[in-house]
């Protein structure tokens, strides 16, 4: 598959979660692969700030048309915002990913991401 | 993996392919469910159902026949009829729901495409030694639905016909490229439209016709995901959910589709027995009051009692709410409010007259 659009700039969880790190706060969302295989969104559950979640954990749930899927740390964090405005309006997740993040983790400095992909590695996981 | 005859067409439609009971079918097409949805509310949609089952019938035994494996009484019905019945065991349990459409020689049954293979063994074996001949023509046909406010303009135009003057759950024969078409005034969606079934040559001509005609006024290619959220904001039933073989018609408020007056159908005795008895469970229709989705198989609750389980649930695009129906104890109809277990709590949800919609008389 081509067509999805895979930002250079952001890091990818194979769980298909983009994360764009600044110092040490990590804004997550979901990547226009996952939006696509979703389909239409009709819901999103986020956690509270504060909460703190090992990497790998379950941090909200996006749910479409179609299904219900978790969205996993990417890495250890607390979360220190979330996006509200996906509350009343999940279908911006189809139309804007990148643009839809779901909330900001503070995460220990260090580089702390072995797991992550960059975008070509993410273009590889979608295209296989 | 079957294809119907549209398959290319699908494709070249950007329609998402998955698999359904054994079909190759759309799931949803470039513009997505709920665009797809608003449609068919709107103006109109195109589905491919070829995928249902088509069983023609034909013989001297037909007649007698349908009285003993339907629920519905056929015997005054007349070339051009359409009939919604159920087929049951003996216990009263559901085989399959169906349309029966009486044409001038026998009858056309359409049934749903994930007990295709269990309803043609039912018959074949029920009519063993009297003269009727069960021809499963699924894969020879196409059946296309046109539903939709805007359909009654656009078949009329398409087919060159009066499609208006066919009233519901009527049928005729018209043509198409000077082929047959059996088109019925039935459809899945709580619209208004029509059901077509055709050579399966022709429906991939037909349906590109209906939906460049229609594309200007609004009409779109509908997906499984559509036709499910449709029929669920307008409470019809799908096998497997509302109606199967550990739910009986009557729970599923459904004994409007049986006629105790036929005295011959294979299980009368204990629907009759179902219908006279206080019933037990049944089936409720539910909006969200807590936000979240609810899903086929979550759990309802009263307090602390488990009182059933959501039978289908989903967002409601035209409603722009979250609604279901749930198999519940029969106490919850006189409810006003119960809770679903989504993802481990209890969201309260409130108990609403069926169905969420129906079209504008």
């Amino acid at each position: 598959m081509t067509g999805f659009s895979v930002p250079s700039n952001l890091l990818y969880a194979s769980t298909h979660e983009w994360c764009d790190r600044q110092d040490d706060v990590v804004t997550v969302g979901i990547t226009d692969y996952a939006q696509d295989q979703l389909s239409d969104v009709v819901f999103v559950e986020l956690p509270e700030v504060g909460e703190d979640f090992e990497a790998g954990q379950t941090m909200a749930t996006v749910e479409s048309v179609k299904a219900a899927a978790d969205i996993y740390a990417p890495m250890a964090g607390r979360v220190a915002e979330v996006n509200r405005t996906l509350l009343d309006s999940p279908e911006e997740i189809n139309s804007d990913p990148y643009g839809s993040w779901f909330l900001r983790l503070e995460v220990a400095p260090g580089p702390g991401h072995p797991n992550l992909l960059d975008a070509s590695g993410y273009r590889n996981l979608t295209e296989t | 993996m079957l294809q119907t005859g549209l398959y290319d067409l699908h494709v070249a439609l950007q329609g998402r392919m998955v698999a359904f009971s054994g079909w190759s079918m759309p799931v949803q097409y470039a513009a997505g469910p709920i665009k797809e949805h608003m449609a068919v509310r709107r103006a109109g949609g195109l589905f491919d159902v070829s995928h249902m089952a088509r069983l023609e019938l034909r013989g001297t035994g037909v007649a007698d026949f349908l009285l003993r494996v339907l629920t519905r009484s056929v015997a005054r019905h007349k070339p051009g009829d359409a009939v919604y019945s159920l087929m049951t065991y003996s216990d009263g349990t559901v085989i399959d729901d169906l349309i029966a459409v009486r044409q001038e020689e026998g009858w056309l049954l359409v049934t749903n495409a994930v007990n295709r293979h269990k309803d043609l063994e039912w018959l074949r074996q029920q009519a063993k030694g009297q003269d009727v001949d069960i021809v499963d023509v699924t894969e020879q046909t196409s059946m296309l639905a046109v539903q939709g406010p805007d359909a009654v303009r656009l078949v009329s135009h398409v087919l060159g016909i009066d499609a208006g003057s066919l009233r519901r759950f009527k049928a005729r024969i018209t043509t198409w490229e000077a082929k047959s078409v059996l088109i019925t005034r039935t459809g899945y969606t709580g619209e208004d439209g029509f059901e077509l079934v055709l050579p399966r040559t022709e429906g991939g001509s037909l349906f590109q016709h209906l939906l460049e005609t229609g594309c200007p006024r609004g009409w779109l290619p509908c997906g499984l995901a559509a036709r499910d959220s449709l029929r669920l904001e307008a409470c019809l039933p799908l096998y497997g959910h509302e109606i199967s073989q550990d739910i009986n018609p009557v729970e599923a408020d459904l004994a409007w589709a049986v006629s105790f007056r036929n005295p011959r159908f294979i299980g009368r005795d204990a629907l009759l027995k179902a219908w006279l008895e206080p019933p037990t469970r049944r089936l409720c229709a539910f909006r969200m009051e807590d936000q979240g989705v609810p899903r086929a198989g979550y759990a309802v609750y009263d307090q602390d009692r488990r009182i059933g389980t959501v039978t289908s649930g989903n967002k409601s695009p035209t409603l722009d709410q979250f609604i279901g129906m749930a198999l519940c104890d029969a106490s919850a109809t006189e409810m006003e409010r119960f809770t679903v277990e989504i993802r481990g709590r209890r969201l309260s949800a409130v108990v609403v007259p069926k169905p969420f919609y129906s079209r504008p008389v």
